[in-house]
């Protein structure tokens, strides 16, 4: 049962937009939320990027992703979204992204681990109409398969010999709305080496021309076919351009800009290896 | 906050009451050529203690708080404990429309009440599904189906 007094907390708008104004808060929230990823393996390339939406950078979503090697060699890899766009939601996505590594790096596993994450939000949040889609990843050693867990997140594309598709698997509701509900897991075997586009809404939910029309996931999978790096030119640059490329994309079929905030995440397993 | 209500009383059939708004939405000023249709609301009294809130346009982070403001505050106005959110007209809804309903539906859990969406669009079933709350959210295709989940109990929990 949550009590009153976290509502006790809230800021007037006058005063947070002051907070965000001083001295970079927002870059400050912003590295807590969309950290520097931690894979050794020089055979593993993550490209990153974020986009603020149209909102202006003057308040960041509360959009995060991280991604960390283990001593064992395995990859565990996280995005995740809080519904709202205050500096409160961003915070608590800071805050969730640091849990998450936090676990990580004490070696929970994930079951227990993304228990505790939902009782960080529960505890953590201002408002109690906050939740958090996410979805989690573990990369096996040998990097040939991939566990997913899901909550209401939207689903990653993967592309590897096959070509490229969504992954389906089965979610459970968003973060802080059914405690005690199973996290159900998707096991991934791709095919050859691979890749796998991680990302927010925003990604998916642009506008696309002057209707009413948006990109959805189907269009972001075609994007994904049509910029992907094309085979021979499979440097770790060419797949860093390509993130920035698809944002790039998907922001001018939106007319420019983006009415949400955007983050992604790709990951590559490099081709031979 | 920039909502406009018509009282339009006295209308027909079995409703009490009968008002209709445009929740202008506060997008900020923006260079983007298209602006976002208006969001429509329309509140109907649809039974005892059970309102329709007809909902048509785009849900998104700019509106879905002055939504959920409006209907929370229509029933509590009427004494509403059931709510149907008829979302035939809603051509897009993103997560900020989903907190408002969860909102919405917890106010009315709380009160012994419950919440039932009508006849949801494509795009707004695919970000139920997607979200895996299309089984914390009754839906139903028809009025008559809507109101059956309300008066069987505040937790109606099958779907259609």
């Amino acid at each position: 049962v949550e009590t009153g007094a976290e509502h006790g907390r809230a800021r007037s708008p006058a005063g947070e937009a002051r907070a965000w104004e001083e001295d970079d808060g927002g870059a400050r929230v912003e590295r807590g939320l969309l950290p520097t990823p931690r894979i050794s393996d020089p055979r593993v390339w993550v490209a990153s990027g974020y986009r603020p939406g149209r909102r202006g950078g003057a308040v960041l979503g509360g959009d995060f992703f991280d991604a960390i090697e283990l001593p064992d060699g395995t990859i565990r890899a996280v995005i995740g979204d809080v519904s709202g766009h205050s500096a409160d939601e961003a915070a608590l996505g800071a805050c969730l992204r640091i849990a998450w590594r936090t676990l990580t790096l004490a070696g929970e596993r994930a079951e227990r681990l993304l228990m505790v994450l939902e009782r960080m939000l529960v505890y953590e949040r201002h408002d109690e109409d906050s939740f958090a889609t996410v979805c989690v990843l573990n990369v096996s050693a040998d990097r040939r398969s991939l566990e997913m867990r899901l909550a209401g997140h939207p689903l990653p594309i993967l592309v590897d010999r096959g070509g490229a598709r969504l992954v389906h698997g089965a979610t459970r509701a968003p973060v802080g709305l059914e405690a005690r509900s199973q996290w159900p897991v998707t096991r991934i075997e791709p095919d050859g080496g691979w890749s796998l586009l991680l990302y927010t809404d925003g990604l998916v939910e642009g506008h696309v021309g002057e209707g009413s029309e948006r990109l959805g996931a189907d269009g972001l999978l075609e994007l994904v076919r049509e910029l992907r790096p094309a085979r021979g030119d499979e440097g770790r640059e060419a797949h860093e351009a390509f993130l920035a490329g698809l944002i790039e994309r998907v922001t001018e079929l939106g007319g420019g800009e983006l009415s949400d905030d955007v983050a992604a995440m790709w990951l590559t397993i490099a081709p031979g290896s | 906050m920039g909502a406009v209500i018509e009282n339009l009383q006295g209308a027909a059939l079995r409703r009490r009451w009968y008002c209709r708004a445009v929740l202008n939405d506060s997008h900020p000023q923006s260079t983007r050529p298209p602006d976002p249709p208006p969001l429509l609301l329309e509140l109907l009294g649809a039974g005892r203690g059970c309102l329709r809130a007809i909902v048509a346009g785009e849900i998104d982070y700019a509106n879905a708080t002055t939504l959920q403001t409006q209907i929370s505050a229509a029933c509590a106005e009427r004494g509403a404990q059931a709510l149907v959110l008829d979302l035939a007209g809603v051509e897009f809804m993103d997560s900020s429309g989903l907190r408002a309903i969860l909102h919405l539906q917890r106010e009315l859990v709380d009160g012994q009440g419950g919440l039932v969406l009508l006849d949801p669009t494509p795009q707004v079933r695919g970000i139920l599904t997607l979200t895996g709350l299309d089984r914390q959210l009754p839906a139903a295709d028809t009025l008559e189906h809507a109101e059956a989940l309300l008066g069987g109990g505040e937790h109606a929990e099958e779907g259609p």
